[in-house]
């Protein structure tokens, strides 16, 4: 029960609550107007392509179940393609799929698909099964990410993807989500992936952490985690920072991939980012984001910011 | 922004402060519950003389026009010719004509009321002071009282007082020249009109009040006597013999008219007139609106003027905010997750239905049965509508059963499954199996505690009598806790949970 008398410390440590997150940050500094930009995927490609921001390719979208035959068939050359619902939230209705030789479709755990059950699963996603609110949707098929071989050896199955929490056009915090056994391929941290911190300036893992616990090494894989080095990372700083202009939002989060073909590329982006990310990186949120809005100017351009992160961001740390 | 919340809130408190306790001091709206049942069925029963001859009866009943007290009434006429005449302290209840063969010679007049003489006014006409005093006393000691009450009257400005003083007349032996007092105060009914003739002899409204003391159901009670006076600027119950006051909560008027058996004696055909009550906490019918009432604002926002069926209605509603409040705090302050935001208020109302014992009994097993059904629905493969509406009715027919076998099983319990809100239950499903694929046992199993944990609390919160009381009798406190809620949309400290999540941050440093 020590625990009870942790507030003035997380206080002092500059840790960010649920609370203060919504009320302080994404209410202050996102406008209504801007959410369905982030909250529809399909809105969010659209916008990142005009700016040169590399996306998954879009395959086909499915507004109604009678599309699902043609939808099929768009992908029928596609050795792998993902389902996606368009608004849909942590994760939850991703279908990621590979064709096997005799052609059957498998999910990324190995499990054959039949297509009755894709298409009882696409059916599900545009009724609303998996959106926001409930309300009906749309069901995307596209490109799935072939990752970079740095990450093979510390992710099991599924896609290993970062996230950015961007603060006024400022990256402030990142994270490296693993993919576990337990997430069933999913990158989310609730859902059971591994985050593991990065260094602002040098692109490399410092922690990880699995649930409220601090870890070292993939619980799967069994390898190190920590002290990668993330390839590509200006660019995926530069992306983050552009996505400020583009999405027109003032805190968000934003996932990146890397691709083994077709380098980073921006997955979607997030509203509502989650909280985990100060415990990977073992720094509180709010110690970075005060140190924002304490700027009387902010730099404006994307390479300045850039440089704001690394000189000034990257070194607000834990004092051990 | 937290500036102009803060000020909202405190606005929002205070309006509802003062107009609370301007109820509670101006309208004497009690705090409080009272343990007493406020409505109460009386029966007058009438048993007739001789089967052969023809009857005229009449007896008084209380008053429905104008403010009140009848919640509903009915009567048995057994043939007879019957009515309901006259108003005010002239309302009465006629049978006349002459009994049918073979019809029982007992009539029936029921009314429920409202105990409190909140809505009692003084009767018009009443007759002078003088006149009743020398109806109950002989002339010489007549005049010795209005002597006595004239040189109280002179002695003190205090009305509170002189009643006090000539109350004590009809408590002590007296051995002075009022010594005859001794022998009316046996009297209720002699005791209360001599002393209501006393204190307007002096100066004082008063008047007297025919009814009942409704503490327990009884089979047969007798009327009771009472002086109504106005003192301090409201009218209060006087029993002028007794040392103890009963509550007036406890006091049903009946009517200004008497109805003990000797003022009746020239109703032809009467062989005797008995009175039941008991409380009664089923009343059907509403009250009718009381139209000539004047609307005033007091009048306006305060509930108890509805009907009360319509009561029972808005006693509900009130207490949702409650229950949204207790959900509030819990995930803003706590940090606790659910299913839904508002769902477990909804369980929490039902379960104010069922009982929470078996309100949990039931929830479970309709959830469980449903969920095992949900999953063979599963490998139908069906579109998430459809497959709503097939739940939906699966919970139905789930109802049914459990009522109909509750019923074979003389299991009054099962019927109250009905009241469950279905199509929550139905959503309940459905959320726990996609939890439940998504997300994994543990934590489907975590939220469904931490929602019927949530429920539960509500349910507490909800049943208290306090509560139910001052929300229903103060719709003000809403604002209250509205205020209560627009700061904890303020509150951005830690939530509980999060002291604890963040713990390896905290140690570490």
């Amino acid at each position: 029960m020590k625990f009870l008398l942790n507030g003035p410390k997380l206080r002092k440590l500059g840790v960010l609550g649920m609370n203060a997150r919504n009320v302080d940050y994404i209410q202050k500094y996102n406008s209504r107007r801007s959410y369905p930009n982030a909250d529809s995927k399909m809105r969010a490609k659209t916008l990142a392509r005009k700016a040169d921001i590399a996306v998954p390719e879009l395959y086909q979208v499915v507004y109604s179940i009678g599309q699902f035959r043609s939808a099929i068939a768009s992908v029928s050359d596609k050795q792998s393609f993902v389902i996606k619902p368009d608004r849909g939230s942590g994760g939850e209705g991703v279908l990621v799929l590979s064709r096997e030789n005799d052609g059957t479709l498998v999910t990324s755990s190995g499990r054959s698909v039949s297509d009755e059950e894709l298409k009882m699963h696409v059916a599900n996603t545009i009724s609303g099964l998996y959106s926001l609110a409930g309300q009906p949707d749309r069901a995307l098929f596209e490109y799935k990410i072939e990752f970079d071989p740095v990450f093979e050896a510390i992710s099991y199955q599924g896609v290993p993807d970062v996230r950015i929490i961007v603060f006024l056009g400022i990256p402030v915090l990142a994270m490296l989500r693993l993919p576990t056994k337990q997430s069933d391929g999913r990158a989310n941290l609730h859902q059971g992936a591994v985050g593991v911190g990065i260094h602002m300036a040098e692109g490399k893992t410092t922690f990880g952490v699995s649930g409220m616990e601090q870890i070292l090494e993939h619980p799967d894989t069994k390898n190190p985690i920590t002290n990668v080095s993330i390839p590509h990372w200006d660019r995926m700083l530069d992306i983050a920072a552009s996505c400020y202009e583009v999405f027109e939002l003032g805190y968000f989060g934003v996932d990146l991939v890397v691709d083994r073909y077709r380098g980073p590329m921006m997955l979607e982006v997030n509203v509502r980012p989650g909280l985990a990310i100060q415990l990977a990186n073992r720094v509180g949120l709010k110690s970075r984001l005060k140190m924002v809005e304490a700027q009387k100017e902010l730099p404006t351009t994307v390479k300045d910011r850039i440089d704001f992160t690394k000189n000034v961001i990257a070194p607000i740390r834990i004092k051990n | 922004m937290t500036r102009s919340v803060l000020l909202l809130a405190l606005v929002l408190c205070t309006t509802s402060l003062a107009v609370l306790l301007y109820r509670y001091q101006k309208l004497h709206t009690p705090l409080l519950p009272s343990t007493q049942s406020s409505v109460w069925k009386v029966e007058a029963m009438v048993e007739l003389k001789n089967k052969e001859l023809p009857v005229r009866i009449r007896v008084p009943v209380p008053s429905e026009g104008k403010r009140a007290l009848v919640v509903q009434e009915a009567f048995q006429s057994n043939g007879l010719a019957t009515a309901i005449i006259g108003k005010d302290s002239e309302r009465s209840i006629v049978w006349s004509g002459k009994l049918p063969k073979n019809q029982d010679p007992v009539l029936y007049y029921w009314a429920v009321v409202e105990t409190g003489t909140r809505y009692v006014r003084q009767p018009k006409n009443l007759r002078s002071p003088q006149k009743i005093i020398h109806s109950i006393v002989d002339d010489e000691q007549a005049d010795r009282l209005v002597q006595f009450v004239k040189k109280l009257k002179h002695s003190t400005d205090d009305d509170s007082a002189l009643v006090t003083r000539i109350q004590a007349l009809f408590q002590s032996r007296l051995s002075n020249e009022l010594k005859f007092l001794n022998k009316i105060s046996k009297s209720e009914v002699l005791s209360a009109r001599l002393f209501s003739a006393m204190l307007r002899t002096a100066g004082v409204p008063s008047y007297v009040g025919r009814g009942f003391l409704a503490v327990k159901a009884e089979r047969e009670i007798s009327p009771r006597y009472w002086v109504r006076a106005y003192l301090k600027d409201s009218w209060q119950d006087i029993f002028p013999q007794l040392k103890e006051q009963p509550d007036s909560d406890q006091l049903l008027f009946w009517n200004y008219v008497d109805i003990n058996m000797g003022k009746l004696k020239k109703n032809i055909g009467l062989e005797q007139l008995k009175f039941a009550i008991a409380p009664d906490a089923t009343v059907v019918h509403p009250r009718a609106l009381k139209a000539d009432e004047e609307t005033t604002f007091w009048t306006f926002i305060s509930l108890d003027r509805l009907p009360v069926s319509m009561q029972a209605t808005y006693r509900v509603l009130l207490l949702v905010p409650v229950g949204a409040l207790i959900v509030t705090f819990f995930r803003v302050v706590i940090g606790l997750k659910t299913f839904g935001t508002f769902m477990p208020i909804l369980i929490a109302l039902s379960f104010r239905e069922t009982g929470l014992f078996w309100g949990i009994e039931l929830l479970g097993m309709v959830v469980f049965v449903g969920l095992i059904i949900r999953a063979l629905l599963s490998s139908l493969n069906l579109l998430l509508v459809s497959r709503l509406a097939a739940t939906l009715s699966i919970v139905i027919l789930l109802i049914l059963a459990i009522g109909r076998v509750s019923q074979i099983a003389e299991f009054t319990q099962g019927y109250t499954v009905t009241l469950f809100p279905i199509v929550i239950l139905t959503m309940i499903i459905e959320r726990i199996m996609v939890a439940w694929e998504e997300t994994g046992a543990v934590n489907t199993m975590m939220l469904s505690f931490n929602s019927l944990l949530l429920a539960v609390l509500s349910y507490f919160a909800m049943m208290q009598p306090v509560i139910q009381h001052i929300v229903f009798n103060f719709p003000e406190s809403i604002l209250m806790i509205m205020s209560v809620t627009l700061l904890l949309g303020r509150y951005t400290y830690y939530r509980l949970s999060e002291l604890f999540r963040f713990r390896s941050l905290a140690e570490g440093a």
